[in-house]
């Protein structure tokens, strides 16, 4: 489990507002940020079940293609709004799009994979 | 039709396609067959209508603005998938930008 001192040091990316971590089977495990509890349950919900449906696309890609390099999905972001989430792993941070560093997030997070 | 070869120009971009809303292939560019870009038209569309569902059920549950849906991206272990609007590109991780990546993708889809 991603303890606090990590999904804090997720908030210190630049427009960070919310940070957590989310079970295989989408239960909210810890969180940290300007959200509540329900919004962060809902999230955690739909990272995991993002996560499992771009697991299938990327196995079933691969299978297609015959090309290795999609599979096992590490990440994904979406962006909608005046916000963007990005998440690798079991992990994942909620930014401000306009403010949003992707490479210096995408590094940061990958550390907790 | 969107400036392809402006995301191509992308360092670690090797392809990069166009589709509708509805998962039809526009126009592609890059190293892949046209049955594996319609595929991949056809996901994309898919993810679209998908993230387009969950930012706007999540704006009116949260209160937060993430709506419109602006775009998505998939990460494996050497290569990702990066969408804004209807187009798209394929990239090499260890060689890309994500940031110089997104910023093509927003001129190129008007975001």
């Amino acid at each position: 489990m991603a303890t606090l001192s990590k999904l804090k040091e997720l908030m210190s990316l630049p427009g960070a507002v919310a940070a957590g971590e989310f079970s295989d089977d989408g239960r909210l495990l810890a969180y940290y940020g300007n959200i509540d509890e329900k919004s962060a349950e809902i999230a955690a919900m739909m990272c995991a079940a993002n996560k499992l449906m771009g697991n299938m696309q990327a196995k079933g890609w691969s299978a297609y293609t015959g090309q290795d390099g999609f599979y096992p999905v590490v990440g994904f972001a979406v962006a909608g709004g005046k916000h963007v989430a990005c998440i690798m792993g079991n992990v994942g941070v909620f930014l401000e799009l306009d403010k949003a560093d992707f490479d210096k997030t995408f590094e940061t997070l990958s550390r907790y994979i | 039709m969107a400036n392809l070869d402006r995301l191509m120009q992308v360092k670690g971009v090797w392809a990069a396609g166009e589709f509708t809303d509805d998962g039809k292939l526009v126009a592609y560019k890059g190293n892949i067959s046209e049955e594996q870009a319609a595929m991949a038209a056809e996901m994309c569309g898919a993810n679209n209508a998908m993230a387009k569902m969950q930012c706007d059920g999540y704006t009116a549950f949260s209160g937060q603005e993430w709506t419109p849906l602006m775009g998505w991206a998939l990460t494996g272990p050497k290569y990702s998938v990066c969408v804004m609007g209807n187009v798209g590109v394929f990239v090499n991780n260890d060689e890309v930008s994500f940031n110089e990546v997104f910023k093509a993708l927003r001129e190129v889809a008007g975001k």
